[in-house]
């Protein structure tokens, strides 16, 4: 006999706060501190802090928008809006993410192999990731909610001594003097802030017919942004205090760099190397996103595609994910990819799709002329 | 055809061999006996009873007379008591016939004013009455009449209650349950004497037809989760329920997980204290352990002695099994991870030391844990087999002996012995078996990962685990509960044992009907 199964499959609105956050401090705590240092140096907290106001703002317009169409995700409200033109940027969207997956997936697996696994090939790190993250997605929204509220948690936990830790190394000049910036790097600034912390606005667009009670999802998703913020805020200002505008140019991932410099009270030393914990952190952060993304991107497949079981989406997201991963031959090519897709994204909704629709409303009126002429 | 067409095949297979079916409608009966319903002639009766039952030397008859008719009463050797048969049936029928010499006797008269015994019911059909003589009770035949009582003169043997042997404390009650469903369940009664504690039967099984008790306060408990439970056994198709695991198994929503989904005691007062909280029970006959239910994964680290304990002592000791969960199932892979992997994180005077214990060995740390843990595994599974005097001197004098030879033979360093015996006594510090049975077999499947990728794998092996206890169910109660979703007011009994007078809420995780602990006692007074 089955067991009958009890529950159901959505989330409630408090849910949708360690989604957000998870969604944020992912890529964000990695190339955020770095970003933010080499555009704002000195002001690099500063311009965080103005990141997280515009991204407040930001997420506050996604979460109505998606609330306007709170039983369809992304993909589906594209196509409701622009009818079937609306297939060209979903499907843009979704070849988006692919390749977004893709060269993430293919950094995760290069930094481990730098940093942990100089022995291993790089297939087998990107295939156990993908298995790891192909387990957590097919349990569900349900289960990704619970794992990533345990991992608020647990970031917090780690993250926080780590950070506060970071002033007792710090070189206080290295803040001073934040003025002489320009009025390019203060409108552009909170931009590029903005960036590390809404990489992944989708968040909310994707997962939104996946809540319970929608209408509330906006406080959850603000104090998850929030508590994002203060991390990635924090990090920049420790990784700035401890290195300085000129040494975070030149480091790869400077909060990565920090955790290994980092000294600890003498009582505490029973690891030489406290970068341990912050590597657990980036590998499941980069985990967690990559779950959200292959989520997001399985759901996009069933509704483009029609593919009807959820398991077998999943099976060709991970598929196509993970072999991706493996064709990209060094990041910078990666990172083309990304925005190429972005650009023919770009240029199909701004170019294609306008005389695509105008092409339509003249055959209609053309085929109306011939039906009102018979 | 998947694992559970199988499953269903084969419990519709026992259905229909099944004599006895669950129903107890009738239908079908002892072999050449189906359909048999009760004759008015007393002989046709006990004939059928003999040819059901086919075994002159287990069921006995005793003929009397009543008022001049015959009468007949058949039990079963061994399970019925004699000396009740004598006092509670024989005498007061002699008597009654001594004193009604006229009267024509009638068999639906005798339990209010006859029979002596406390408990009788009416037996509709052979398959009611085998139920009824193998669990003690005796027939009583009277010819004439097409019905036959059931009288409870049980006299089996039965185990008096004996201190808990699991999960002993050394402040509280030291009663634990035994094999008798009806003696628990006075246990529970009286421990919880209130008047809204009810109890739903149900016989499971078609042969055994076991019974099962779904116990809950009225007030308290979700009557959703009453009804799910009772609708979950009452779908178990099965030939025989011989102990609660094959309750558990069929009703519980994740039966692949090794992580238990419901809560096994012998404890009376642990029964108690989840009936006051809002928790449901299932207590099955001949099972000294009952079924709590639902139930999330911080219960398992919950023990009925914290409730006992100065709170900050309970507080410590619940931290105390968390850090030991933890130590059990990841150290050996941590270990392993660390030298094999990644020894530049160890401070330098630690790795010189641990390398020194590791000169000579010839294995790498993966097969020196999987030396040990086996031999561990094979110490554990002899000794409980072994005969109670002996096994604790071999298991002592055996893991001396072993460990240190092995470790003088420079098959396993010294380092390991001291991490997997670290583990596997952590292990030990759960505060239910079967939760710890869950830590053992985790420890392996924590291993494989980490061989394969080291401190990555160990990350990635944790990452999974966690997502899957993120995803299991108890009842519809999520797993994680009250961590994730997060339940503010539950804490506190979480990772903390607040005291008695602060616990004025029940959880929440378990949706009780009434929150409040006191409220329905002030309205009963």
């Amino acid at each position: 006999m089955k067991p009958v199964k009890a529950g159901n499959k959505l989330i409630s609105s408090n849910e949708m706060m360690p989604l957000v956050y998870c969604a944020t401090v992912a890529y964000g705590i990695i190339v955020g501190p770095k970003m933010l240092v080499e555009f704002g140096r000195e002001a690099s907290p500063l311009l965080s802090a103005l990141g997280l106001g515009l991204a407040v703002g930001v997420i506050i317009l996604s979460v109505k928008m998606a609330q306007r169409f709170p039983h369809l995700t992304a993909f589906q409200w594209i196509i409701r809006l622009l009818g079937p033109l609306g297939y060209v940027p979903a499907v843009t969207l979704l070849l988006y993410l692919l390749a977004l997956q893709s060269v993430h997936a293919y950094n995760f697996a290069v930094l481990l192999q730098m940093l942990f696994l100089d022995r291993t090939p790089l297939p087998v790190i990107i295939v156990g990731g993908m298995a790891a993250a192909f387990y957590g997605v097919h349990l569900g929204i349900e289960a990704l909610s619970r794992f990533f509220r345990i991992i608020v948690y647990l970031e917090y936990l780690v993250l926080v001594p780590l950070l506060l830790l970071g002033p007792s190394s710090f070189t206080w000049t290295h803040f001073m003097p934040f003025y002489p910036l320009d009025t390019r790097t203060w409108l552009l600034g909170p931009l590029v802030a903005l960036g590390s912390y809404l990489g992944y606005a989708h968040a909310p667009l994707g997962l939104l017919p996946y809540v319970r009670d929608h209408e509330r999802a906006l406080r959850p998703s603000l104090v998850g942004l929030a508590l994002a913020g203060l991390i990635i805020t924090g990090a920049t200002t420790v990784t700035l205090g401890v290195f300085g505008p000129e040494t975070v140019r030149l480091t790869a991932y400077p909060t990565f760099e920090y955790s290994q410099v980092l000294r600890m009270p003498q009582p505490l030393m029973f690891l030489s190397r406290y970068s341990l914990f912050f590597g657990i952190v980036w590998v499941v952060a980069i985990m967690k996103l990559a779950m959200l993304d292959m989520f997001i991107s399985a759901i996009g497949v069933q509704q483009i595609v029609g593919v009807r079981n959820f398991k077998v989406a999943l099976a060709g997201v991970t598929l196509v994910v993970a072999v991706g991963a493996m064709l990209i031959p060094n990041p910078r090519v990666g990172e083309q990819l990304v925005v190429n897709v972005a650009l023919l994204g770009v240029a199909l909704s701004l170019g294609l799709l306008p005389l695509l629709g105008l092409l339509v409303v003249l055959l209609r009126r053309r085929a109306d002329k011939v039906a009102q002429s018979t | 055809m998947g694992l559970f067409g199988r499953r269903r095949k084969a419990a519709n297979k026992d259905k229909e061999e099944a004599p006895f079916p669950s129903g107890s409608s009738g239908q079908s009966g002892p072999s050449g006996q189906q359909g048999y319903q009760w004759h008015k002639s007393l002989q046709d009766n006990l004939q059928a009873i003999q040819d059901a039952f086919g075994s002159p030397e287990t069921i006995k008859l005793q003929h009397l007379e009543v008022s001049g008719r015959d009468a007949a009463v058949v039990f079963a050797s061994g399970l019925a008591d004699l000396e009740k048969i004598a006092v509670e049936i024989m005498q007061p029928l002699s008597t009654w016939s001594r004193t009604h010499r006229e009267a024509r006797p009638e068999l639906h008269d005798w339990p209010q004013g006859v029979l002596a015994a406390a408990q009788t019911s009416t037996v509709r059909d052979l398959s009611d009455a085998a139920l009824e003589l193998f669990n003690g009770s005796a027939l009583l035949l009277l010819d004439g009449e097409d019905r036959v009582l059931a009288v409870a003169v049980d006299g089996y043997a039965k185990r008096s209650p004996e201190p808990p042997r699991v999960d002993p404390v050394i402040r509280g009650a030291q009663e634990s349950m035994t094999e008798t469903l009806l003696d628990n369940l006075a246990m529970v009664r009286r421990t919880v004497p209130d008047r809204r504690l009810r109890t739903i039967t149900r016989r499971v099984g078609t042969r055994t037809r076991t019974r099962v008790e779904v116990v809950y306060l009225q007030d308290v408990a979700d009557p959703d989760l009453v009804t799910e439970v009772v609708h979950r056994i009452d779908a178990i198709e099965c030939g025989g329920i011989l102990e609660s695991r094959y309750v558990e198994e069929r009703i519980q929503d994740h039966p692949w997980s090794p992580f238990p989904t419901m809560l096994d005691t012998e404890r009376v007062d642990a029964v108690a204290q989840a009936l006051l909280q809002g928790q449901v029970v299932i207590m099955v006959d001949r099972t000294p352990q009952a079924l709590i239910l639902p139930v999330t994964f911080f219960e398992f680290f919950r023990s009925v002695s914290d409730y006992s304990t100065p709170v900050y002592f309970a507080t410590f000791a619940r931290w105390l099994r968390f850090i030991s969960f933890f130590l059990s199932f990841t150290l050996p892979s941590l270990y392993v991870a660390l030298v094999g992997y990644h020894p530049e994180v160890i401070p330098t005077k630690l790795a010189l030391s641990i390398l020194g214990t590791r000169q000579g060995i010839p294995f790498p740390a993966v097969f020196e844990v999987l030396i040990l843990d086996l031999m561990m595994e094979v110490l554990r599974e002899a000794t409980v087999r072994m005969p109670r005097n002996v096994g604790q001197t071999i298991g002592v004098v055996g893991g001396i002996v072993l460990g240190t030879a092995v470790v003088q033979a420079g098959i396993v360093s010294n380092t390991m012995l001291i991490i997997v015996s670290l583990s596997a006594v952590a292990s030990f510090a759960a505060a239910n078996f079967t939760f710890a049975q869950a830590i053992r077999i985790l420890k392996y499947v924590l291993l494989v990962p980490t061989v394969m990728l080291g401190l990555v794998g160990y990350v990635l092996g944790l990452t999974v685990i966690l997502l899957h206890l993120c995803s299991l169910d108890s009842f519809g109660v999520p797993y994680m509960s009250p961590l994730a979703p997060y339940r503010a007011g539950d804490i506190k009994d979480t990772f903390t044992r607040v005291p008695h007078f602060l616990m004025t809420r029940r959880p929440q995780t378990y949706h009780p009907s009434d929150m409040k602990r006191s409220a329905k006692r002030q309205k009963q007074t």
